[in-house]
């Protein structure tokens, strides 16, 4: 696991934020802040709203209630400027890769410098190549998305989710599909990058493996009223953190008594 | 089995006994469940202790005794059952007793709702459509901000893919209309009048409009699916989230490149149109020169130029209409198919609607 608290800086936060759809809140009261460097889960049941939220702070949703401050762009009372300014500073890796399927996986990664006009042909090259042979997947370059592997998929799309430098990186459900290899691989690859670009990752997941191995904090949502049940290190909610929160991380069913905790 | 109730305390006993499998409780159903729901509120003890077995539609049943009893706000013991029966009868019951659907809405309010939603699809599509036009023009000026790939994959796809079948229906459409219309115009010795109304219904009218119906069933279908698929995989929001503008990068290359290839596809369906027009003048001995000639002398630049002004216009329209109804895919197994569908039955409805609109304003204008 990463250590905590890398920097100072904060790059996100939510202050009695609500978020949901056409006015109707899903989730209330969150409140969390995200320091430059961390990697931060958000995790908790199948339909507790962590995706309505990951959608809020990726501009896909607008928030509706409180503060969501993204790289220092405030969005709920921010414009149409204010959104594009957050979409500059963020990378997402959605959850099937979402690569263009009539772009090479070399293309996919270049798409957003193309549009930049930063660079020219033969920079963007190289820095898409650089970008891919960090995920190992330089070999991989001029081949169509179709023909790479689930796993394969989701590291293009981390490279094309780097490939603008952004602040931040948020990664939607990294596990989802694939085996218990490949899953650990990704995890891995994830603390690599952490470790070594100093970038933010955000990371919306439910898988136990994966928050163990990347989280260096995590918010877990739930609840009957859908909110934000706590906040902390995996370890310290696991030991110390509320029952519905224990048994999420325990992997203990309500009709199971929860067990001490567990390393 | 062997069902039995008492009610002399005040409380229902159901005593089961030997094999409770699939068809004794197809027998038994309607008469326990019965004497459950006669219990009402009161108490109910259903003893399974005798039951040597109980198959997966008994549990069903000992579920559906239970429901109604619980529902009803009586109390029920159940007597003899294991452990993970019980849990699984007990679970089976859920929270509340479901609320019937109350249907608040009249068919006059179904009306309203229905024409004020195809109003406002309306209002949005030609903004939609508005906005598309700008942005061609946009692209137009700029150039490089165009995705030229996408632009000529999908000019090969509208433009010289669809020619073959284009050209086939016009000649057919020519052929049928002239073939039609010879006795007709044979009732008044009008016969050799054939060419000039021919050249003015296929370059003006039929022509445009055929092209414009191959191109709904093939291109508008084609962008639909594309994008909705793309809308579905996420690869809009994608877009959306690197900074991309998806109308600007999705649908600008699309209707431009149906914008430039189907006026030229609707000049090639009239010609052929119009050359299926002559197969029956031919069978009465007249030449191709002379039939050409005879449609040449009927239409001028104005009516050619109409039928191609058409075309451009109804290129951006079903380009438009294709490209909104993917982007407007919703979530579910059938979304992109009922996007495409909808692409092509708007589409066509448009361009016949638009046509009528567009003979109209050309009389006004007497051109």
């Amino acid at each position: 696991m990463l250590s905590t608290a890398r920097s100072t800086e904060t790059v996100i936060e939510a202050k009695d934020l609500s978020v949901g759809y056409e006015g109707i809140p899903v989730l209330t009261g969150i409140n969390f802040t995200v320091a430059s460097g961390e990697v931060f889960v958000i995790g908790g049941g199948s339909g507790c709203g962590k995706s309505t939220l990951m959608k809020a702070m990726i501009t896909l949703l607008p928030p509706i209630d409180g503060t969501l401050r993204i790289a220092g762009h405030e969005l709920v009372t921010g414009g149409e400027a204010v959104v594009e300014s957050v979409r500059h500073s963020i990378g997402v890796m959605y959850q099937g890769g979402a690569l263009f399927g009539g772009l090479t996986v070399l293309e996919n990664v270049r798409l957003a410098m193309e549009e930049n006009g930063l660079y020219t042909m033969s920079e963007m090259n190289s820095l898409a190549l650089s970008l891919l042979a960090m995920v190992d997947l330089d070999e991989h370059c001029n081949k169509m998305p179709s023909a790479l592997s689930g796993g394969m998929q989701k590291r293009a799309a981390v490279a094309r989710a780097l490939a603008m430098n952004p602040k931040i990186v948020f990664l939607d459900e990294p596990s989802a599909g694939l085996d218990p290899i490949s899953s650990a691989e990704f995890d891995q690859m994830v603390v690599r990058l952490a470790r070594s670009t100093g970038r933010t990752f955000v990371v919306v997941t439910h898988e136990l493996p994966s928050i163990f191995t990347i989280a260096d904090r995590m918010v877990v949502l739930g609840g009957e009223n859908k909110t934000q049940l706590a906040i902390g290190t995996p370890k310290e909610l696991l030991e110390s953190g509320p029952t519905d929160v224990r048994r999420f991380l325990a992997r203990q069913p309500e009709d199971q008594t929860l067990q001490g905790a567990a390393s | 089995m062997s069902p039995d109730m008492e009610s002399t305390t005040g409380t229902t006993v159901i005593a089961l006994e030997g094999a409770l499998d699939d068809g004794r409780v197809r027998d038994a159903w309607e008469d326990l469940v019965g004497r459950a729901r006669a219990a009402g509120s009161g108490s109910v003890v259903v003893d399974a202790s005798k039951l040597q077995t109980v198959s997966g539609s008994g549990l069903l049943l000992l579920a559906e005794i239970r429901r109604t009893v619980v529902w009803a706000g009586g109390k029920i013991e159940m007597r003899g059952l294991t452990a993970d029966q019980a849990s699984l009868v007990e679970r089976a019951v859920g929270h509340k007793p479901p609320t019937a659907r109350v249907k608040d809405s009249t068919f006059v309010s179904d009306v309203g709702e229905t024409a004020f939603r195809l109003l406002h699809e309306l209002a949005d599509t030609v903004r939609f459509i508005g906005e598309a036009a700008i942005d061609l023009v946009h692209a137009i000026g700029h150039p490089r901000s165009l995705r030229w790939r996408d632009l000529l994959r999908v000019m090969g796809q509208s433009g010289i893919d669809s020619m073959p079948v284009t050209c086939m229906l016009s000649g057919i459409v020519g052929f049928i209309i002239a073939y039609q219309m010879m006795p007709a115009l044979d009732r008044y010795g009008a016969a050799d009048q054939t060419p000039t109304i021919m050249g003015f219904a296929i370059i003006r009218e039929l022509g445009p409009l055929v092209t414009a119906i191959i191109l709904a069933g093939r291109s508008g279908s084609a962008f639909a699916a594309e994008i909705g698929t793309m809308k579905v995989t996420e690869e809009v929001n994608a877009l959306t989230t690197m900074g991309l503008n998806p109308e600007r990068y999705l649908v600008t290359p699309r209707v431009l490149a149906v914008a430039i290839t189907t006026p030229l596809l609707s000049v090639f369906a009239s010609f052929a149109g119009v050359l299926g027009g002559w197969l029956p003048m031919a069978a009465r001995g007249m030449s191709l020169e002379l039939y050409l000639q005879n449609v040449r002398s009927s239409i001028d630049q104005v009516d050619f130029l109409q039928g191609v002004f058409k075309a451009f216009v109804f290129a951006v329209v079903i380009g438009g209409i294709g490209c909104r109804s993917g982007l407007k895919t919703q979530v579910g197994p059938g979304a992109v198919g009922a996007s495409t569908t909808r692409a092509v039955v708007a589409g066509i409805v448009a361009i016949i609607v638009l046509d009528g609109v567009l003979v109209g304003l050309f009389h006004t204008l007497g051109i």
